[in-house]
């Protein structure tokens, strides 16, 4: 099961056990403090009961007795006249025994009882014509014990005796006291006298204390309680007990209840009438555990995830990602806890793995999987960016000797050694010009290879592989013992040597054995071509700054016409190296071996000062109204310094820059355009003007003209040839190009113009300036001058 | 010889002396004894009376039965309930005094009898304002089922002789009637008067708490008490009816409780009551009818010529004497009374 879902499966039972058994027992809490202040409600109601019930017996008890001893009673009972009697006695006594009822609220009849119970008056009358009866509750009150009356069975007797008498109504409690007199004996008397006549008197009543009670009860605990009132049965040994108790029910509510000799009152209150009484408390409790619950979980497993899964997840994710795409995303984190330490540890681990895997263990440089990984990655890359890759095969020769002679652990060290040495020297940047986009394997063996990225042009693997030699010379010496290994290296170029690992390997390796068939101690490119043309271009290289030096270099001049008119209207400048021309090496071939050189800039800075130097004896002397076009290398427009020394020459020779133009070649323009633009700028601001050379033939953007403060655009030969050829794209350039030049508002010159249809072309299509072999070839100051002469003749009679 | 005379001088200053002041209790009825004539009794002979007053024989009698009597000298009783007390030894006998009178009535002489000194008779009826009733009263039904504008202010009390006897005469029965049926009937009626009831007292000591305020104005009461209702009330137009069903007759005694001698001042004042100028003064102030015939003659036209006091033959032929009844007849008319009493 996934972390988070166990988490929660984990906590969620837990926390809801922990929580509905503290609310449980909150509520078990509440449940006994309630049932605890219930007993002690119910115990003191009782209390309270048992106390009126006792004050108002005794009360009873003494109205009993005054009755007993009033002077009414004594004379009603002891008259013989009877009419005496029943005319002034008995109404005294019947006033006396209604007053007394009046006076008690509790007590609703009273009965007197002659002898042998025959009733001789009642109170309330009720109808008077009616012979008073016995009261139903005094009957069965005489029907029992008689012998209580007297307290025979005790030596005191109890002369007053009390009962309590459940009614039909279930909901009141009559209750009676009666007392026995002798009229002519003292009370105390009578135990000996038990056949004297005796007089009965019954108080009667209904008893409201129980319904009382039940009421307060039922309102103060709720309706759910009984209460029940059973009468004692008379009980022989007539005690004072009067008891109440209440405990804790069976069911966890309450019993209690009052009991005395004469009744009992037994209460229940179930469970349910105690629980309801906290019903408020309950669905608080539930509320709140529910809520707790809820809470808890959440904040718990939020932090969980957040605080240990989250980080756990996240580190299993960067693994799985480092895995499919085997370049690890794990990196060093900085925390003391576990998960910290996982990924550190695993970080550790691959690495370790890693390097073991790609590393020869010997050298510690990369070994032959490693090597195979990076070549497919570099040669991937080299088609993406169309650079040059060389592959440096080296091999260790007489190698077998030193394991032979001097031991395989010479013979290792050896290897480590030039493990060491040979990552010195070729992480050097100054000889590269690329930093980093080097990598050293050992295939095996004594073999090793270098993979030299990005490189400009093969001369670099020639240095490098050269100052791998260089190593061995003299010996190769290690800890004090030379040993007479040198090296073999085969270079392989790609892309010219192979598009792809296996093909550039197995070039390099002919190459090697090339080079050790070649005496070894040598290095051999696979190309022969590649070599020759290193070759020839370090001998040009030479030669041109030998001229430069010399003062070998010349300037010819091509005249500028304008088409209608054929007046020379300028003249451009050309570069000549004599002693380059004799081997047949034109400009179009020196000129870019100056500038993969740098000697481009000390080249341009000389045909600058030349040029400007002709031109102001142009001007000067023989009047030239036209302007001068100046070649200059794309290289310049790199150079922060350029505008300024050409403000230096334009100062020097005095010459008004807006006769001076400086050519550009389109494709100069391509990379690095910013800077470019701000240069070309720069030497805009001095005045010069500026011109776009074998326009058409670069990549130039219509938005990238704006950027150029260009004047003139010079259509490629290219275009100017294709006139007449039937090569309509081609002709149709040179009209793009009038537009173009149109829109912008430049200048246009058509170059390399030969034949008179051409020429006369450009005159149909508008264009105003050319130049070419037709009109004339580059020539020599001195002819120029002459032509010059000629021209300005011309336009003097024009 | 020194010593006898001495004491033959206060042997003839104690005999010259006149006997020593003596108080004479009486217990008597409120108004049935002229001030006048106590202050000439005092004075004449220099003792001292002492009246206290009772307004229903019933708690007369529960005095005299309690032993309570013993305070006083003389005690009004009613010629019947005397008769009945005969019996139980209650009284002293005043034959002697009795003798000793002249002019007393023999008629009423023999009600009160040995044991009493005749005092007054009269008859019972209705008193009511005349100014109030629409009609006259006549009859005792009216006591009961009072006319409307009586209503709320009938003040009579509950007497198991007099309340019944009345409601029996209402009906047309003997006022001391002993037929249950009749005697339902005479209950419902004292029922039926509760309702009406403005007072449940006796009229004349109504009218003595109230006085001129009283709102009274029908009453049971006696012959004797028209006057003195129409004193203490002011309102004069109170009339005295005897019912046309019947009357019950009554004699007043003087009784001397039992257990005291005869006090010299009690036989005094028993004697000075029936001079006849005492008995005629007595009569006229109180307005009782006097039983003493010597007093008849000194009594004024206006005394003599009363209606009231002197009821006519016709009147006293309805009358009925007061009764003892048997025992079972008495408890039955207490309880009647007494049942109404907690009503």
């Amino acid at each position: 099961m996934r972390l988070l879902p166990r988490v929660n499966y984990i906590l969620m039972p837990v926390i809801i056990t922990v929580f509905t058994f503290m609310g449980w027992i909150v509520y078990e809490q509440f449940y006994r403090a309630s049932q605890t202040y219930l007993k002690g409600y119910l115990e003191q109601e009782l209390s309270y009961v048992q106390q009126q019930m006792h004050l108002e017996w005794n009360s009873y008890q003494s109205i009993l007795n005054k009755i007993s001893i009033s002077q009414e009673l004594l004379q009603y009972t002891s008259t013989d006249d009877s009419r005496y009697q029943s005319f002034v006695f008995e109404s005294r006594l019947m006033k006396m025994l209604a007053r007394v009822r009046r006076n008690t609220s509790q007590i609703q009849q009273i009965q007197l009882l002659g002898n042998d119970d025959k009733p001789l008056i009642s109170i309330p009358v009720g109808n008077p014509f009616d012979t008073p009866e016995i009261d139903f509750e005094v009957k069965s009150f005489l029907q029992e014990s008689r012998a209580l009356r007297f307290g025979e069975t005790r030596g005191a007797g109890k002369s007053i005796q009390r009962f309590i008498y459940p009614s039909i109504d279930p909901n009141t409690v009559r209750f009676g006291i009666a007392s026995t007199i002798v009229p002519h004996l003292l009370s105390d008397d009578r135990a000996n006298n038990p056949n004297s006549e005796y007089y009965t008197i019954f108080l009667v009543g209904e008893l409201t204390y129980f319904s009382q009670l039940e009421k307060r009860i039922k309102n103060h605990i709720g309706a759910g309680v009984t209460l029940q009132f059973s009468v004692m049965p008379p009980a022989n040994d007539a005690q004072e007990l009067s008891d109440i108790r209440v405990v804790d029910g069976s069911d966890g509510g309450l019993v209690g209840g009052l009991s005395t000799e004469l009744f009992a009152i037994n209460i229940v209150v179930p469970k349910t009438s105690i629980a309801s009484r906290l019903s408020a408390v309950r669905s608080d409790i539930y509320l709140s555990v529910l809520s707790v619950i809820l809470i808890s979980f959440l904040v718990l497993s939020t932090l969980i995830r957040r605080q240990i899964i989250s980080p756990i997840t996240q580190l299993k994710e960067r693994v799985k990602k480092s895995r499919q795409q085997q370049e690890s995303l794990l990196s060093y984190i900085e925390s003391d806890d576990e998960v910290a330490e996982l990924n550190n540890s695993y970080l550790e681990l691959l690495n370790n793995v890693e390097r073991l895997a790609s590393r020869d263990v010997l050298t510690g440089l990369g070994n032959r999987r490693n090597f195979q990984n990076t070549l497919s990655r570099a040669i991937q890359r080299n088609v993406e960016r169309n650079k040059n890759i060389a592959l440096l095969y080296i091999d260790l020769d007489n190698f077998k000797q030193v394991n032979d002679h001097h031991g395989h652990a010479a013979g290792d060290l050896v290897l480590q050694e030039f493990g060491c040495r040979l990552n010195d020297v070729v992480r050097l940047e100054d000889v590269t010009g690329v930093p980093g986009g080097v990598s050293l394997s050992r295939l095996g063996g004594d073999e090793f290879v270098v993979l030299l990225n990005d490189i400009p042009n093969p001369d670099v693997a020639l240095a490098v592989a050269n100052r791998i030699l260089e190593l061995f010379d003299p010996a190769f010496e290690v800890a004090g013992v030379q040993y007479g290994v040198c090296a073999s290296i085969g270079i392989a170029i790609s892309p010219e040597d192979g598009g792809d690992a296996t093909t550039l390997l197995r070039h390099a390796d002919a190459a090697l054995y090339k080079a050790k068939a070649h005496g070894k101690h040598c290095c051999e490119f696979f190309t022969a071509d590649i070599a020759e043309a290193i070759r020839r271009k370090t001998l040009i290289a030479n030669d041109l700054s030998s001229a430069l030096v010399n003062g070998d270099l010349r300037l010819v001049f091509m005249p500028i016409y304008e088409v209608e008119t054929l007046i020379i209207v300028g003249v451009e400048v050309l570069l000549r190296c004599p002693t380059l021309e004799r081997q047949g090496i034109g400009p179009d071939q020196f000129i870019p071996i100056a500038e993969s050189t740098g000697l481009i800039r000390k080249i341009d800075l000389w045909v600058l000062d030349s040029a400007l130097a002709c031109l102001k004896c142009l001007q000067t002397e023989h009047g030239f109204s036209g302007y001068l076009a100046i070649n200059i290398s794309g290289v310049e427009l790199h150079s922060k310094k350029f505008p300024q020394k050409v403000d230096e020459y334009i100062q020097m020779y005095s010459i008004d820059p807006a006769s001076v133009e400086i050519e550009l070649t389109e494709t100069a323009l391509v990379s690095n355009t910013d800077n470019s633009a701000i240069i070309l700028q720069q030497i805009k601001d001095l005045g010069l003007g500026l011109s776009l050379d074998d326009f058409g033939t670069g990549y130039t953007a219509f938005n990238q003209l704006i950027h150029y403060p260009v004047d003139c655009l010079k259509i490629d030969r290219s275009f100017i040839s294709a006139i007449g050829t039937g090569a309509v794209e081609k002709a149709a350039m040179i009209d793009t190009i009038m537009a173009l030049a149109k829109l912008y508002k430049l200048q246009v010159v058509a170059e390399g113009v030969e034949t008179a249809e051409q020429l006369d072309y450009l005159k149909t299509i508008g264009c105003a300036r050319a130049q070419g072999y037709l009109l004339s070839k580059p020539v020599e100051w001195e002819r120029f001058l002459a032509l010059w002469r000629e021209n300005a003749k011309n336009i003097d009679l024009s | 010889m020194k010593i006898i005379k001495p004491a033959v001088v206060l042997l003839i200053l104690v005999l010259s002396l006149p006997t020593s002041a003596e108080k004479v209790r009486i217990y008597n009825w409120r108004l049935y004894l002229a001030d006048q004539v106590v202050e000439t009794f005092e004075k004449e002979s220099g003792h001292t009376l002492i009246q206290m007053y009772y307004d229903e024989e019933a708690v007369r009698d529960a005095v005299i039965s309690s032993g309570r009597s013993q305070g006083f000298d003389l005690i009004m009783m009613d010629d019947s309930t005397l008769r009945l007390m005969d019996r139980l030894d209650r009284f002293q006998n005043l034959e002697s005094i009795n003798g000793d009178i002249e002019g007393i009535e023999p008629l009423w002489r023999k009600a009160c009898g040995p044991f009493g000194v005749a005092y007054s008779w009269g008859t019972s009826g209705l008193m009511y304002r005349s100014s109030v009733a629409v009609e006259p009263i006549h009859s005792w039904r009216q006591l009961f089922e009072v006319p409307a504008e009586h209503q709320g202010r009938l003040v009579t009390h509950l007497d198991h002789q007099d309340s019944v006897a009345s409601a029996l005469m209402a009906i047309g029965a003997h006022p001391f009637a002993v037929d249950k049926v009749a005697l339902q009937q005479a209950f419902n009626l004292l029922q039926k008067q509760q309702a009406s009831i403005l007072a449940q007292t006796y009229g004349l000591a109504y009218a003595q708490i109230h006085g001129t305020s009283s709102k009274m104005s029908l009453t049971y009461g006696f012959s004797s008490d028209l006057s003195e209702l129409i004193k203490i009330s002011g309102q004069d137009d109170w009339v005295y009816v005897v019912p046309e069903e019947g009357t019950l007759l009554w004699a007043d005694c003087w009784a001397a409780p039992y257990g005291k001698t005869l006090k010299p001042a009690t036989v005094a004042f028993l004697k000075f009551i029936n001079r006849p100028d005492i008995a005629a003064m007595n009569a006229e102030r109180m307005g009782f009818t006097t039983v003493n015939q010597a007093a008849l003659a000194l009594v004024n036209n206006d005394y003599r010529s009363n209606k009231v006091l002197f009821p006519s033959k016709a009147i006293q032929d309805r009358g009925s004497y007061y009764q003892i009844l048997d025992p079972e007849s008495e408890k039955l008319r207490q309880r009647m009374i007494t049942s109404l009493q907690s009503q």
